[in-house]
């Protein structure tokens, strides 16, 4: 049976460049898991990927257009899959936060998919400093006049979560075994963080909210949380990097499994979805 | 932008959800019926909507006859606080949320779930926070306006036996409750009564900054008269009073005559001190709160019964 996957993430997530550096993995049958056969969408991670052959980040084309990648893949063991990124560069996310619709294709996505990967960026995280966190000497006195606002990070995605559950058409009155759900923190490399540390504390430490909706509403057999450095570090869109020119994008990259240990295998975190 | 639905209830023209539950409203028999029909069979406004999951929530404060859509997955327990103008109700209320979103857990050991009026609570608990323009300020206060009943803010929260709480905070002016407690039966108080009647748990709310301050005087009398209103209105539900502003120390014998009047008609009234600016490393005493909320007996919000004909099980009787 295959399994359907969905990947997804916000604008300036990281996806872009997971996506470049996931596909030339899956080419290069470097890991567990490889394409299946020609895929048949592959569009602006290729693109992408020709820039980190060049040493260079990805540009950020909005895409107009909706593009949907699906690319089919296998394990070493021969269970296949079918990834599907239904938006490229997250404006579509961006839409569907904004508006407040689904389209027709995202709710089938949603609807039949097994799997679901979320990207998320500790690292573009806004601080979340309130009253709690750094006091204020005397609030008395201080009122506030009714401005505009965004919503926080966090609350963003969980409320992404909670359209895409309604869209699946899932409550949430026992945790959930199905869809499973893979949260991956990308651009670990800019955290800083020591070796073997654990992805679920840095979410615990950087989204709490998030990680109490996760985890509240996931069987844990259903939840796993890892970190993504898709490119090993910082990369210029101007300036090449010579090391990647040489070595080629292949050579760099790693996930952060649960337990804090890396791997160089980028398709790891979809691997583990497979049944 | 869709067309009107028939349906008086349904707001999808004003983009939200199918009143029904349709999570594509061109699916609805209501939306449906009255407009002239394309060369495709459907309303020109059902076409316009076609495929597209159109959510049943806006993310802001909802309103009472949003309930029946969450009453689907269990009996939600609607929180009334109950205290003048100024006391710190919406604070609390943004503050309760804060601290929810550093991951603090009620003292009953329930987590955050989820939420349907994230856009709600961070309209609050923005002002709370420091961000690059201005430091943190109290949120502004809950205008009085044309409404007759409260907005709610939902809180999903899931306990340590894997059980899902559905919480409802009423964020309403403290107007309605001064009105209520000098004439019960006010004609202009007949939201707070509204209130009184619907809350599964209520909290009595007490301004420790006012009962410090020059007017302490008559900020115990108003609350004697508070606690008396909520007595009459009690019915057998929990009620706990609540200090607000607790860094303040109003007077002990001040504290001790709200205490007093407040315990002479209020069996059973456990009490909880919150402030956003507790000192050293003193606990705010929000998650105590919670904790007491999420466990009191309660007797659960009952919606009036709607007329939900879709066949989505999820939103007929949850799962």
């Amino acid at each position: 049976m295959t399994t359907s996957i969905l990947l997804l993430g916000e604008s300036n997530s990281g996806k872009t460049h997971y996506g470049a550096q996931l596909l030339g993995r899956l080419m290069m049958r470097q890991g567990v898991l490889r394409m299946n056969g020609a895929a048949p969408t592959l569009g602006p991670f290729e693109t992408a990927l020709q820039s980190l052959n060049d040493g260079l980040a990805a540009g950020h084309t909005a895409q107009a257009t909706h593009h949907d990648s699906h690319w089919p893949v296998i394990d070493t063991s021969g269970r296949a899959a079918d990834l599907y990124w239904p938006d490229y560069g997250g404006e579509q996310v961006k839409e569907i936060l904004e508006l407040r619709r689904i389209p027709p294709r995202w709710r089938t996505r949603a609807q039949e998919s097994d799997a679901w990967i979320v990207l998320v960026r500790p690292g573009a995280a806004r601080p979340a400093k309130d009253i709690f966190s750094r006091r204020l000497a005397d609030l008395r006195g201080r009122r506030d006049t009714p401005t505009t606002f965004r919503l926080s990070d966090q609350a963003r995605i969980v409320e992404l979560l909670q359209m895409l559950l309604y869209a699946r058409g899932v409550g949430l009155k026992t945790p959930l075994a199905t869809p499973a759900l893979t949260l991956l923190l990308s651009c670990w490399d800019e955290l800083g963080f020591a070796d073997r540390t654990q992805p679920a504390d840095v979410l615990r430490e950087r989204f709490p909210m998030l990680h109490d909706f996760a985890t509240s509403n996931w069987c844990s057999e259903a939840l796993t949380i890892m970190g993504l450095s898709a490119l090993g570090r910082a990369l210029s869109a101007e300036l090449a990097d010579n090391d990647y020119v040489v070595q080629g994008p292949e050579a760099f990259g790693y996930v952060v499994h649960s337990d804090g240990t890396s791997d160089t295998d980028l398709t790891q975190p979809i691997a583990q979805r497979l049944t | 932008m869709a067309g009107p639905c028939p349906n008086t209830y349904c707001y999808v023209a004003d983009g939200g959800g199918c009143h029904l539950g349709h999570p594509d409203p061109s699916d609805c028999p209501e939306f449906s019926k009255t407009s002239p029909l394309t060369e495709s069979g459907q309303t020109q406004e059902a076409q316009a909507l076609s495929g597209q999951v159109v959510f049943p929530w806006s993310g802001n404060a909802l309103n009472v006859q949003d309930l029946p859509f969450v009453a689907s997955r269990g009996q939600p327990v609607v929180v009334g606080l109950f205290g003048p103008h100024n006391a710190g109700k919406t604070t609390l209320l943004a503050a309760l949320y804060l601290q929810l979103g550093a991951g603090k857990q009620a003292a009953s050991n329930h987590r955050f779930a989820g939420s349907y009026t994230l856009s709600g609570w961070e309209a609050l608990a923005h002002a709370l926070r420091w961000s690059n323009e201005r430091p943190p300020s109290f949120p502004a206060h809950t205008p009085a306006g044309i409404r007759r009943e409260p907005g709610l803010l939902h809180l999903a929260l899931r306990g340590p036996d894997g059980g899902l709480c559905d919480t409802y905070f009423a964020d309403a002016p403290g107007e309605w409750f001064d009105r209520w407690a000098h004439e019960r039966d006010a004609p202009d108080a007949e939201s707070a009564r509204w209130l009184a009647a619907r809350s599964s748990v209520l909290l009595l709310v007490a301004d420790c900054e006012a009962l410090a301050g020059t007017g302490r005087g008559n900020a115990r009398k108003i609350m004697r008269l508070m606690a008396e209103r909520v007595a009459e209105a009690r019915d057998g539900r929990p009620v706990a009073l609540v200090w607000t502003k607790a860094d303040v120390t109003p007077p002990e014998e001040i504290v001790n005559a709200v205490r007093q009047a407040a315990r002479t008609v209020l069996a059973d009234l456990p009490e909880f001190s919150v402030t956003v600016a507790p000192k050293g490393r003193k606990d705010p005493g929000y998650m105590a709160l919670l904790g007491w909320i999420l466990t009191a007996r309660t007797i659960a919000y009952r919606p009036p019964l709607g007329v939900t004909t879709v066949s989505d099980p999820f939103l007929a009787y949850g799962r």
